[in-house]
């Protein structure tokens, strides 16, 4: 059969071939659970049953019945705002402390990155114990400042504060920076030195200079920023499960409740395909608004 | 030949994906096989006595459900060697071999998985320990019940999955098989077999029960210091218990901060059941298991109560106050826990202070109650080898193996684990006995078995009421309306 194959065709259906273990994957692993899940979606299913189309009952349960959701939403908006601003900041900031060229830059970035490398549970373990009100050691140096520091991860009103403390402190020295610092060291020199000749000060070729050169990695973190923020779990999972009292229900927290221990596989695939038209219209909004204000050299 | 195309290849992948998918989707969910009235083996093989067995001293005196005597079989035969091979035959053949599913962990996982060699060599059945964590438990075994996949037995709980599974068939009603093998239910707790019951089946055997959250580890010195009587069985909450936890807190600085509570309990739906209880109502109705009861004004009363030892009498640390471990590092002059720390609080105290378990006091009227956590045994309704699986229950149900469950957790729930001296001279289970034997009840859990949404639902909603100093009972008309609404969810 090979035989009566072109050249062309047998060439083509080597690559085919070639490519067909990922390929079969993307198909067998991805797609086909993402096709099923929007299926699932229109269902009532709860794994030992057999799922019941519900056409979108799901969808008006969860925009109008569920009492949790619009609060999963809010709470997990109120800590991606805090992961995207003070992240992207405090990620800039150490990029461009660690771009000065300073002695032993080396073992800085190092240091700032090892932190990022820490498994998730393994930190949100480590900082329950920072942040326990009363052995811990932020409520022990604020006493030593005179302050009462206030029940980290018990008290609802800090709770997500203070997974806001746990998160930025594996990621603001991470990934994020890295992209930084290599963004800060494609900036040319050349402009700086003119800029540095105009008699512009070190704030006016940081704005001027650096932020529009640096604006496309901005905007790339900021993507991944406020797509990571949004997906928020792990963290809360392991250090409050979602307490006290409803405090940091956050929207996956919500999600994987109601599939994997309420068992509402339909209602969980709704909320998923929900999340994820979210995020979807989220980056696109932010690829429409970044034709304002995001620089590319190559594109003037 | 037709040109492959691009378009082609990618259309046919799909077809083929979409057939996978299609027929993984149209695996038929498990469906109960016709269990045997009885196989071929005899029952000594597997370890089940058939020599009638007259349990060794009753309990107590109070224990008036006890059997004086007990028909039938010992469920299983003990684990010593020697015990073991009695009635065995001598190289039992292996005819079978179980999948067991269960959560790892320390002393209790080293114990299955001795027991499991055990059982093999005895009865000729490999039994192989599927370990899943905890956190994943439920939605491993629900997985694979929707992939066909399920064991022969899974370990399980009442947060667990063991009235979805009840309630969904997946479970095999033990009862003709109890029959079959001429097991005499009577060694258990009633109540214990009751909190294994779902529409009249036996969906389970329980190889360690706990009465509930209705222990009260004490710290003696604490209590001695400030000239207060230990905890007596008679005690009710809001008299000498509540002088006691008044006397007991300790403010030296006063600045409204105790350096030492007098009680404290967990946040959690449990801790709150033992005080609704003790008030003579419930979480739900208990007889149609429909109705939330939380605005019943003996639940709101009791809640109250709970409400006023953090807020009024300040007796208790709020839940934004609870550190860890607060009762072994002296924060707190008692602990509302379960009979399933007796064994591990003297390692966690060390000599920090003399301590003692006893039993949670009454309610206004003189009540008390809790209710029955079981450490499940199930038998899949799809397993090839019931019988097997079955026997390899009976076996870790027996009485030597409850009495070696108290060396790490909670004791077997057996009248003879609790009179054998090991449990009966302990003076931490002394109350406990009376509560597991004549108090505790099963849960009202949901008629439609969400237990675990149930049970989120009401550990948070209870959180939510203790947080509130402003407007408490609005809290209680939000968990009461959050519970009805799962009440009203059709059955799981």
């Amino acid at each position: 059969m090979l035989a009566s194959l072109s050249r062309g065709q047998r060439k083509a259906l080597q690559g085919y071939l070639y490519t067909s273990p990922w390929t079969v994957g993307l198909v067998v692993f991805v797609i086909g659970p993402m096709v099923a899940s929007l299926y699932l979606s229109f269902t009532s299913y709860s794994i030992t049953s057999q799922p019941r189309f519900v056409g979108i009952q799901n969808y008006i349960y969860m925009l109008t019945g569920d009492e949790l959701f619009w609060g999963s939403v809010l709470k997990t908006l109120y800590f991606a705002g805090g992961v995207v601003l003070v992240g992207l900041t405090g990620s800039l900031a150490c990029a461009l402390l660690l771009n000065t060229g300073l002695r032993g830059s080396a073992f800085y970035r190092t240091a700032f990155f090892i932190p990022s490398l820490t498994p998730i549970v393994a930190l949100a373990l480590i900082w329950a114990w920072v942040l326990q009100p009363r052995y811990g050691v932020v409520n022990g140096a604020l006493a030593e400042l005179g302050m009462a520091g206030p029940g980290w991860l018990t008290d609802p009103a800090w709770a997500i504060p203070g997974l806001l403390l746990m998160n930025l402190w594996g990621t603001i020295g991470g990934s994020r920076m890295v992209i930084f610092l290599a963004g800060l060291q494609g900036v040319p020199q050349e402009l700086y030195d003119a800029a540095h000749v105009d008699g512009a000060s070190g704030w006016q070729r940081f704005w001027a200079v650096t932020l529009p050169m640096l604006s496309p990695t901005i905007f790339f973190n900021l993507v991944l920023g406020i797509i990571g923020g949004l997906k928020v779990f792990a963290a809360a999972y392991v250090t409050t499960d979602g307490g006290p009292a409803y405090a940091t229900w956050f929207y996956l927290i919500h999600l994987f409740t109601q599939a994997f221990r309420f068992l509402e596989m339909g209602y969980a695939s709704a909320l998923a395909w929900f999340f994820f038209a979210v995020v979807l219209a989220l980056t696109l909004i932010q690829f429409g608004i970044s034709r304002r204000w995001v620089y590319y050299e190559g594109e003037r | 030949m037709a040109k492959v195309t691009r378009r082609r290849f990618v259309v046919g992948l799909g077809t083929g994906a979409a057939s996978l998918l299609f027929s993984a989707c149209g695996a038929p969910t498990p469906t109960a096989t016709p269990v045997p009235a009885k196989t071929a083996e005899p029952a000594q093989r597997a370890g089940v006595s058939t020599t009638t067995v007259t349990p060794t001293n009753a309990p107590t005196p109070a224990v008036s459900t006890a059997p004086a005597t007990t028909k039938g079989p010992m469920p299983a035969e003990p684990t010593k060697p020697g015990a073991v091979a009695a009635g065995q035959p001598a190289a039992a053949k292996q005819t079978a071999s179980i999948r067991f599913h269960l959560r790892p962990g320390g002393l209790v996982e080293e114990w299955f998985r001795k027991q499991a060699e055990a059982y093999s060599k005895a009865a000729g059945v490999e039994v192989k320990l599927e370990l899943t964590p905890d956190a994943e438990y439920t939605q491993k075994l629900t997985t694979l019940v929707a992939a066909g996949d399920l064991g022969d037995a899974y370990w399980s709980g009442p947060f667990y999955v063991f009235y979805p599974f009840a309630a969904r068939g997946i479970a095999l009603d033990l009862n003709p098989l109890v029959k079959a093998e001429n097991v005499d239910l009577g060694v258990f707790f009633p109540s214990v077999i009751k909190a294994l019951m779902w529409d009249g089946k036996l969906c389970g055997l329980s190889y360690g029960s706990h009465p509930g959250y209705c222990t009260q580890f004490t710290n003696l010195d604490a209590y001695k210091e400030a000239g207060a009587k230990p905890p007596e069985w008679e005690w009710r909450y809001d008299k000498e218990w509540l002088d006691a936890l008044k006397a007991t807190t300790l403010d030296t600085n006063r600045d409204g901060t105790p350096d030492r509570y007098g009680f404290m309990f967990p946040y959690i739906s449990q801790s709150a059941y033992t005080f609704i209880r003790s008030w003579g109502s419930d979480w739900i109705e208990p007889t149609e298991l429909k109705t939330s009861w939380f605005t019943q004004e003996k639940t709101v009363a009791a809640l109250q109560f709970m409400h006023d030892l953090v807020h009024k009498h300040k007796v208790a640390p709020p839940a934004n106050g609870v550190v860890q471990n607060m009762f072994a590092n002296g924060l707190t002059a008692a602990w509302q826990d379960g009979t399933w720390d007796v064994a591990n609080m003297g390692d966690l105290i060390k000599d920090k202070f003399k301590w003692q378990a006893f039993g949670m006091p009454a309610g206004p009227e003189g009540k008390k109650g809790a209710f029955i956590g079981n450490n499940s045994l199930s038998v899949n309704k799809s397993s090839k080898y019931p019988n097997e699986t079955f026997r390899w229950i009976l076996w870790l149900c027996s009485k030597e193996n409850g009495l070696a469950q108290a060396d790490s957790t909670t004791p077997g729930p057996r009248f003879d684990v609790w009179a054998d001296p090991k449990v009966a001279n302990n003076p931490n289970y002394k109350d406990a006995l009376r509560w597991i034997s004549e108090i505790s009840q099963p849960a009202s859990f949901p008629k439609n078995a969400r237990v675990t949404e149930f049970n989120t639902t009401v550990t948070q909603g209870f959180q939510a009421f203790m947080l509130e100093t402003g407007n408490p009972r609005a809290k209680i008309e939000e968990l009461n309306k959050a519970v009805q609404a799962i009440l009203d969810k059709p059955l799981l």
